[in-house]
């Protein structure tokens, strides 16, 4: 806890959110520090090309591929104190645990920080780890921008990376044995059904796309109810169709849909006009790929029926679509009996957020584990996981990671 | 064009910084009885060669190994801006727990205190020492911040125009302070 903290004052401000925005000072500050931490704990540190930080203990097999585990520094603006850092952390106690008690390991071990998980800065998530499973090429990152207009390609060449080595960043998957992410859930569910430890099977992954829809800007006094053309109407009847909609695909077994209406932006937008133009960003998420995209067509296909009935015009725009990602049932199954043998009441469930380890599943078998987050904050000042939490999660992590390190998955 | 040719004032010279050195030793272990809370680190580049000299000095003289880390201030600089000069992270190398220790910062020139101020400042975010003490090989006035060194080689008052420079044989191969 005491170097969960000091990372954690590290970007704070007057109301207790935390910014480290990455590559901004703070959040190079709060690398500084793990680095200072992992030196102390004596393990072998390695800095990527762009960053990403990895400290190694060795294992009895130098030649063995390496057990992997961590998460990232950088946060959103006004963010709270546990999303990443606990998985940072976390891997270290475990790894600082195992070497201090001589716990005699076949794989090295590897903790793992890793560069801008956040998109917050450059619309960028997972950019580290994207780099190290080799998921991203330079090219894509010359053109970002954060919101105050400076190019990440000004900020990398400031910190002496050059993105034409950024490729060279990609593991060898057989230099990997795994890769385990402990993590805060960000959700209400362990609370809600009072367990202490969450483990994943999958990572979900969203759909977003627009939908504009056109109308016409009438004055509001003027034109009767029955010769209007409202853009906002037309939008209100499709937002209750995504809830509506997502609510049926909302089982497990359906593929636990989410989907939000976000943001919105109406034209002109004052009192006493009609609505002539309505924009709704539109998330939906799921763990299923096959839901997500049923879902998603669903909702694009009622916007058409909408625009149909009112008479107005509609225009979808996709913004992303990415697939989710399972995550190994070995290694659930590592941890499920880790938790079965030390009668740890846990839940299996998918992760609604994106993480590292989504990445890092495309190069190396990939686990994470999940727990409470008090009233599923997060994001927020008022994020909260309670330290016993912390401690239970840093054990079943350093337990998971020791009998990786040492059988055959 | 004119050019103007510099003279160096020697201020002083490799015997007068070791007996320096041997004075740090003996009013630290005055300070501070058994040295066993006592951690040095040396603010790069020229803190960290003054810091192991001394703990070399005291080992021989009283046997008492003392560790010694050197910090990398850059990142807690009052002057920067959104572009980082140089992005090197882990320039810190403080192998050693601070908490709780009696830190003795070691810089080889104090003047305005800013440096000295980034130190702790950093210092801070690695832990929470018990105390923070600053040995200077030369004070040369010219404070712009509250700070003050708990000891001093030699203090001088110098035109602010001028540079005084420590170097020391491990990167400068001699040992005298100048005033440029």
């Amino acid at each position: 806890m005491r170097d969960l903290n000091a990372i954690g004052r590290i970007g704070i401000g007057d109301r207790g959110g935390v910014t480290r925005l990455v590559f901004s000072i703070k959040e190079l500050r709060s690398r500084q520090v793990l680095i200072h931490l992992m030196r102390q704990a004596e393990l072998q540190i390695h800095i990527d090309g762009i960053g990403n930080i990895f400290g190694r203990l060795e294992g009895s097999d130098p030649k063995a591929p390496a057990v992997l585990a961590g998460s990232h520094l950088d946060t959103v603006i006004h963010g709270g104190k546990y999303d990443g850092p606990v998985g940072v952390i976390g891997a270290l106690e475990a790894v600082r645990t195992i070497r201090e008690n001589k716990i005699s390991v076949r794989s090295p071990l590897e903790v793992v920080c890793f560069v801008g998980e956040e998109s917050s800065r450059f619309g960028f998530s997972t950019l580290g780890s994207s780099l190290v499973a080799g998921e991203v090429h330079p090219k894509d990152l010359t053109h970002a921008v954060d919101p105050q207009g400076t190019k990440l390609a000004d900020v990398l060449s400031s910190l002496g990376i050059l993105p034409r080595n950024l490729h060279q960043l990609q593991r060898p998957s057989k230099s990997l044995k795994a890769y385990m992410e402990l993590h805060i859930e960000q959700g209400p569910i362990l609370e809600a059904k009072a367990k202490k430890i969450g483990l994943v099977t999958s990572i979900a992954a969203p759909s977003r796309f627009k939908v504009i829809f056109k109308g016409r800007a009438d004055h509001s006094g003027t034109t009767p109810m029955d010769m209007r053309k409202d853009a906002l109407v037309a939008s209100a009847q499709l937002i209750e169709y995504v809830e509506t909609v997502c609510r049926k695909f909302s089982s497990m077994a359906r593929g636990r849909v989410v989907g939000t209406v976000g943001a919105m932006k109406i034209e002109p937008g004052v009192i006493n006009a009609v609505p002539g133009r309505a924009e709704l960003s539109i998330d939906i998420r799921s763990t299923s790929a096959q839901s997500k995209d049923k879902v998603a067509k669903m909702v694009k296909e009622r916007a058409e029926q909408i625009a149909l009935k009112r008479d107005i015009g509609v225009k979808v725009l996709n913004i992303r679509a990415e697939n989710p990602v399972p995550l190994d049932r070995r290694l659930l199954r590592v941890t499920r009996t880790l938790c079965d043998d030390k009668r740890i009441d846990y839940e299996i469930m998918p992760s609604g957020a994106g993480h590292d380890a989504m990445q890092m599943a495309k190069i190396t078998p990939a686990g994470m584990i999940f727990i409470p987050s008090r009233r599923g904050i997060s994001h927020n000042p008022l994020e909260w996981t309670d330290p016993g939490d912390i401690a239970l999660g840093a054990q079943l992590l350093m337990e998971t990671m020791i009998r990786v390190a040492n059988e055959n998955l | 064009m004119r050019t103007f040719k510099t003279a160096n004032k020697r201020l002083l010279n490799a015997a007068q910084i070791k007996a320096i050195l041997e004075r740090f030793a003996r009013e630290m272990t005055k300070a501070y009885g058994n040295l066993d809370q006592i951690v040095f680190i040396g603010i790069r580049t020229r803190g960290p060669y003054v810091a192991k000299r001394l703990a070399e000095f005291i080992k021989k003289r009283h046997g008492k190994e003392i560790p010694v880390g050197e910090m990398d201030i850059t990142l807690y600089r009052d002057d920067l801006n959104a572009l980082l000069p140089g992005g090197t992270i882990d320039h810190t190398r403080i192998p050693f727990d601070i908490a709780n220790k009696i830190v003795v910062l070691f810089d080889d020139v104090l003047n305005t205190g800013r440096t000295v101020r980034a130190a702790v400042d950093h210092l801070i975010d690695l832990g929470r020492p018990r105390m923070i003490h600053l040995a200077v090989m030369i004070d040369r006035g010219g404070r712009e911040l509250p700070i003050a060194a708990n000891y001093v080689g030699k203090k001088i008052s110098l035109a602010a125009s001028g540079n005084v420079q420590v170097r020391l044989k491990e990167i400068d191969k001699t040992d005298e302070v100048v005033f440029q």
